[in-house]
């Protein structure tokens, strides 16, 4: 299965602008022509009882021709129409099945009274023509405007979609950002070495959460990746930060996992427990095998006087997390946090089993 | 010459303040802390002009420690530093107040020194509203003796209203405040609740409660023995309380 198609984001045909269907499409001339019948049908059924079935044929043979021929033309100028804005390609579609329709209205009485007089040329009778047009307006702006709406509502199912993806997608915290830059800022005079290499760190970083990071990474390049934040955050904190790693033998470090699952725990842990201890404190970060998943477990102590809002912020982060994996393992991967005496316990479980390619 | 106060808990951020005003003409570092009760201590001893008070702080934030400052006689001016702080900066704008963006500019520090912003009590209580929708101080700040005296808010037992004062009750001893009980009820509310006319009991104290002979309810503390009265109408909401741990 393809990344993409795991997020739930399939490529989309490309429709342009226009909120003209595809006229060339097999599925929609049929479904238009299917429609044209029925609304012959209903017309002859209105004009009832009885029930003449020659008039359904001349009525089924005039609504498919201008149906079709319609179809036609809108399928061939669809380039050219979709130079145009929605309202103005809107428009022009409409005259074009105006026109159509005027042509057969025009050929068919003709046609009609050619077989009951024998006379070849004659002139058609404007009330039938009139009617003809008539109908044809208000069923083809009725159908235009039930495309525009359709249209409608598929971008703005689109648009809300990308924008949960978006939302979703693993950035790099401001707060941590600027932080960084201050950090390296007051670096740069006294001890350029350090200041580079912190300058790299961060770019690592910035390259990862800045790229479409619903790719995968190995479980190598993700702890990189967190280390790389850990010595940037080693920075600012000093003694106060200390990590405490340990991996299991078992591990299969090219395993892959969705970039950015273990760095924004690590974050979290950060800005939630240690940032807020005036001393301090260790932060564990623990790699099991278990049943054929990754066990990933971060406990970190948090402040004391922890505050609601601090928590809910704490818990908000997690949930991103846990939607983010959940787009690409379903229910196979699991996210869990819980406090327990001022320690922060946050265990990831990741399948290995069917691990995307 | 203009005393300065750097306040951060990260050694690096207040490293790079010293740099920055070493160059600036007329201003003397007279001391630093790494939060905002080492910054009340230290306001206490050295007297300073100005500080430059980072936000986000372990033990007392930035915000908080501002707001026991403006308490002081004569408090120094402060000039808030942050990294990013949507909520508080948008909160600093909306009171024309200093704040310095982190990595600080020289010429905006020395912009900054030059129109001290002033903030009075009550503006600084609105922004700390605004930028944490809730402004409870972490810490009661009182002076005994014309020392500063600072009592973390989870230590008290329970407030006690008595004749005109109110009083802070502690595992060892008691503090006098100047804060009304209503006011105290509507701050901490998150952590104590209302049992009587007269009192307030931290939530993380309430052991249960007693009915004496007399009919009248008490309510037991985990780390008291004094067992306090219940007004009738409060018996209802720490049952409840009781009842849900």
């Amino acid at each position: 299965m393809s990344e993409a198609k795991r997020y739930g984001l399939q490529a989309q045909p490309d429709s342009g602008n226009s909120f003209l269907p595809d006229f060339c499409n097999a599925r929609t001339v049929f479904l238009l022509v299917l429609s044209a019948e029925l609304f012959a049908f209903l017309l002859v059924l209105a004009n009832g009882p009885p029930f003449y079935w020659d008039q359904l044929g001349t009525l089924s043979l005039m609504v498919q021709l201008i149906t079709l021929c319609s179809a036609l033309l809108l399928c061939k100028l669809r380039p050219w129409l979709a130079g145009f804005t929605p309202l103005r390609a809107g428009l022009l579609s409409y005259v074009m099945v105006l026109l159509v329709t005027l042509l057969f209205s025009v050929l068919i009485s003709m046609l009609d009274y050619w077989m009951r007089s024998g006379i070849v040329l004659s002139v058609p009778s404007l009330a039938v023509i009139g009617r003809d047009m008539t109908i044809s307006a208000i069923v083809s702006a009725a159908l235009l405007r039930l495309l525009y709406l359709q249209h409608q509502q598929r971008q703005h199912i689109e648009t809300n979609a990308e924008a949960r993806v978006q939302a979703l997608l693993a950035r790099m915290h401001p707060h941590f950002l600027f932080n960084s830059l201050n950090s390296i800022a007051a670096l740069l005079r006294k001890q350029p070495d350090k200041a580079e290499s912190a300058l790299e760190d961060l770019s690592d970083l910035l390259r990862v959460s800045l790229n479409d990071n619903r790719s995968m990474r190995s479980l190598q390049q993700e702890i990189q990746l967190a280390k790389h934040y850990l010595d940037i955050e080693a920075l600012r904190l000093g003694d106060r930060l200390k990590v405490d790693w340990s991996w299991s033998d078992q591990i299969d470090m090219n395993m892959a996992l969705p970039a950015l699952s273990l760095q924004p725990l690590l974050e979290n842990a950060v800005y939630h427990g240690i940032e807020g201890l005036e001393h301090g404190g260790l932060i564990k970060v623990r790699g099991e095998w278990q049943d054929a998943n990754l066990k990933l477990t971060v406990e970190n102590p948090l402040p004391v006087q922890a505050s609601a809002s601090r928590h809910r912020g704490n818990q908000m982060a997690i949930a991103n997390i846990r939607e983010r994996l959940q787009l690409v393992y379903g229910k196979d991967a699991s996210l869990n946090m819980r406090l327990d005496q001022g320690v922060c316990h946050i265990e990831l479980l990741i399948p290995q089993a069917d691990r995307p390619t | 010459m203009m005393k300065i106060l750097i306040v951060d808990d990260e050694p690096l951020a207040r490293e790079r303040l010293r740099d920055l005003l070493g160059q600036i003409d007329d201003v003397e570092i007279c001391g630093e802390a790494s939060n905002g009760r080492e910054a009340l201590q230290a306001c206490e001893t050295k007297e300073p002009d100005v500080v430059l008070m980072d936000i986000r702080m372990p033990v007392m934030d930035g915000l908080e420690a501002a707001r026991h400052l403006a308490r002081c006689e004569q408090p120094p001016a402060v000039i808030f530093v942050t990294a990013y702080d949507q909520h508080a900066l948008s909160a600093f704008e909306a009171h024309a107040a200093g704040y310095l963006v982190k990595p600080i500019r020289q010429s905006r520090l020395q912009e900054a020194l030059h129109h001290l912003p002033r903030l009075n009590r009550a503006q600084l209580v609105s922004v700390q509203e605004q930028a944490s929708s809730h402004a409870a101080r972490s810490h009661l700040c009182v002076r005994q003796g014309g020392r500063l005296q600072l009592v973390p808010v989870d230590e008290v037992l329970y407030f006690l209203a008595e004749q005109k004062y109110v009083t802070a009750c502690l595992r060892d001893g008691e503090v006098l405040l100047e804060d009304s009980l209503k006011a105290l009820e509507q701050e901490f509310e998150d952590s104590f609740v209302r049992i009587h006319r007269n009192a307030l009991i931290a939530l993380s104290q309430l052991a249960g409660i007693d009915k004496h002979k007399s009919g009248q309810v008490v309510v037991l503390l985990k780390d008291s023995d004094r067992q306090l009265e219940v007004s009738r109408r409060h018996v209802p909401d720490l049952r409840k309380l009781l009842r849900q741990g």
